[in-house]
């Protein structure tokens, strides 16, 4: 037979148990009153809220409230009363909860209205998702990352294919016309199909090569090292003998030169590539003369290449670092090299740039970021 | 009334240049032939400015899309935006088979878009034929300046 005290017992060791589930509980729970004072927590939400045990107990909810939502949080709550069914808080809006010490962090809460004794509490589950939203910023940057590659890639593809076409082309109309030029016994014209010919398979084997250059530098891993760059302007201006032959090339290093950390190999392709540009069009100015210089700024080196020749239009300056954009189809090239210029500064995290006016000559500038000791390391370049 | 055909090819390289120079020659279609390297100088050239003031107004455009300094689209789009020379016709002769560029050139009424081939049969009769089309049979109409 059931004694009086039985229900009653039994009403309190369920309390009990509801107590110690939301103990428990691995999420963060509050429950507060209908005027919003906290009358129980557990551990977990104490510790998320960096709160000694016991703490918050009869504090009001608003002490977990960011100070510039507390005027609307009551408003919020009386509306919850009115209507108290489960649901998500703050639909559509991005939700902060307040730590002990002040800063702040994205959460997502669920409500429960719970009935005990005739009065109406809530139960709040409060869901940290700092690590959640960084995650999701973190695919969204990839995504952006994925769709630019995707885009450069088929940019790439249209104009190798384009480009490619093009001495193909050549090669096969003068084909047909060294047929006819040998049936009508021309021989001049014969010879100038012929040289045709040989012109236009030589320029598919010079775009062949400097596309698998320019594809290399996608792939292999920068290796940078303490470098002194007034050494790599000698090399380059070496490497130019063959361009240089018989002119006369006056060249100048003005001022000092700081050592930067950089792939050695890799920039001093930057240099060459400049410097046999700078000689292929500049080198009919009066006096025609390179002159080399080093400027440090803020966050930044920038180390110009500057020559006296023609000038280049600003209209052009962007246009001049795509893949086979020439200016001037009479000198020799395929209109990589600055592409490869401007690649491998980006694989060291800088830039190239170019500051020129119609007469003025030309002046490249080559900007690298300063990686001070407490920052990151040298960057191993975002490859392609 | 004047009666030559009058082409101006825009084209950098040297070899489709003279490609398309002997087809025009051997199908006896263009009377006159001037060529410029690069985008700028088509509209110094159609605009009679820096050194061309006193070029004739061509029959037909022969533009290649791929030029150095200003592109075939851009040259093309200021063309047609001026009323000096929107009337000309121009036709866009170019290795590109993109969808992109064949539909950006039509944006710009181009008069037509043809792909150069590989082919040298193919070549030489797309040259006869576009140069008879649009050199021949299709003239361009006569504004009111020329028809005295």
């Amino acid at each position: 037979m059931r004694t009086f005290s039985e229900p009653l017992k039994e009403l309190e060791s369920a309390e009990e148990a509801y107590r110690q589930a939301f103990e428990a509980s691995p999420t963060a729970q509050v429950m507060v009153d209908v005027d919003g004072k906290i009358v129980m927590i557990n551990s977990e939400a104490e510790r998320l809220f960096l709160y000694e045990r016991g703490a918050l107990a009869g504090k009001s909810i608003d002490t977990l409230i960011p100070n510039r939502y507390r005027e609307k949080h009551p408003e919020y709550r009386a509306n919850f009363h009115q209507d108290p069914t489960a649901r998500k808080m703050g639909a559509g809006r991005d939700l902060h909860a307040l730590r002990s010490d002040g800063s702040e962090f994205p959460v997502e809460i669920g409500l429960t209205p719970i009935q005990l004794q005739g009065q109406t509490y809530v139960l709040s589950v409060i869901i940290d998702i700092t690590e959640r939203l960084k995650t999701q910023n973190d695919l969204e940057t990839l995504n952006t990352a994925l769709r630019k590659k995707s885009s450069e890639m088929e940019q790439f593809v249209y104009t190798v294919s384009h480009d490619l076409r093009s001495p193909l082309v050549t090669s096969m109309s003068f084909i047909g016309f060294l047929k006819e030029d040998i049936e009508g016994r021309d021989w001049d014209k014969t010879h100038e199909s012929v040289l045709e010919i040989e012109k236009s398979i030589k320029r598919m084997s010079l775009l062949i090569d400097d596309l698998l250059q320019l594809s290399r530098i996608g792939h292999i891993e920068i290796k940078s090292c303490l470098t002194d760059v007034k050494t790599q302007i000698m090399k380059a201006i070496d490497n130019a003998a063959t361009l240089i032959g018989d002119r006369t090339l006056d060249f100048e290093i003005q001022g000092d030169f700081i050592p930067v950390y950089v792939d050695e190999s890799k920039f001093l392709q930057v240099i060459d590539n400049l410097v046999s540009n700078a000689i292929k069009y500049a080198w009919k100015a009066k006096d025609f003369k390179i002159t080399f210089s080093c400027e440090q700024f803020e966050n930044e080196i920038c180390f110009q290449i500057q020559d006296n020749g023609p000038g280049i239009s600003e209209e052009y300056h962007k246009k001049i670092f795509g893949l086979f954009q020439r200016l001037d189809q009479s000198k020799e090239g395929t209109g990589v090299g600055l592409t490869i210029v401007s690649k491998v500064m980006q694989l060291h995290g800088g830039r190239a740039e170019i500051k020129s006016r119609m007469g003025e000559g030309a002046a490249f500038r080559l900007y690298l970021p300063i990686w001070r000791k407490n920052s990151s390391n040298p960057p191993t370049g975002d490859r392609a | 009334m004047k009666d030559l055909t009058h082409f101006l090819l825009v084209e950098d390289d040297d070899g489709h240049a003279k490609i398309i120079q002997r087809n025009l020659e051997k199908f006896r279609i263009a009377n006159h032939l001037d060529r410029v390297k690069d985008g700028e100088d088509a509209l110094n050239y159609l605009f009679r400015r820096n050194g061309y003031e006193n070029k004739p107004s061509p029959d037909v455009i022969l533009l290649d899309l791929k030029l150095p300094k200003l592109d075939g689209h851009e040259v093309l789009a200021q063309v047609r935006s001026n009323p000096e020379t929107r009337d000309l016709i121009v036709v866009m002769l170019t290795t590109s088979d993109n969808e992109r560029d064949k539909a950006q050139a039509y944006e710009h009424n181009v008069n037509s878009y043809v792909v150069k081939p590989v082919d040298f049969e193919q070549f030489q009769n797309l040259v006869r034929d576009t140069g008879l089309y649009w050199g021949i049979w299709n003239k361009s109409p006569i504004r009111g300046d020329e028809v005295e």
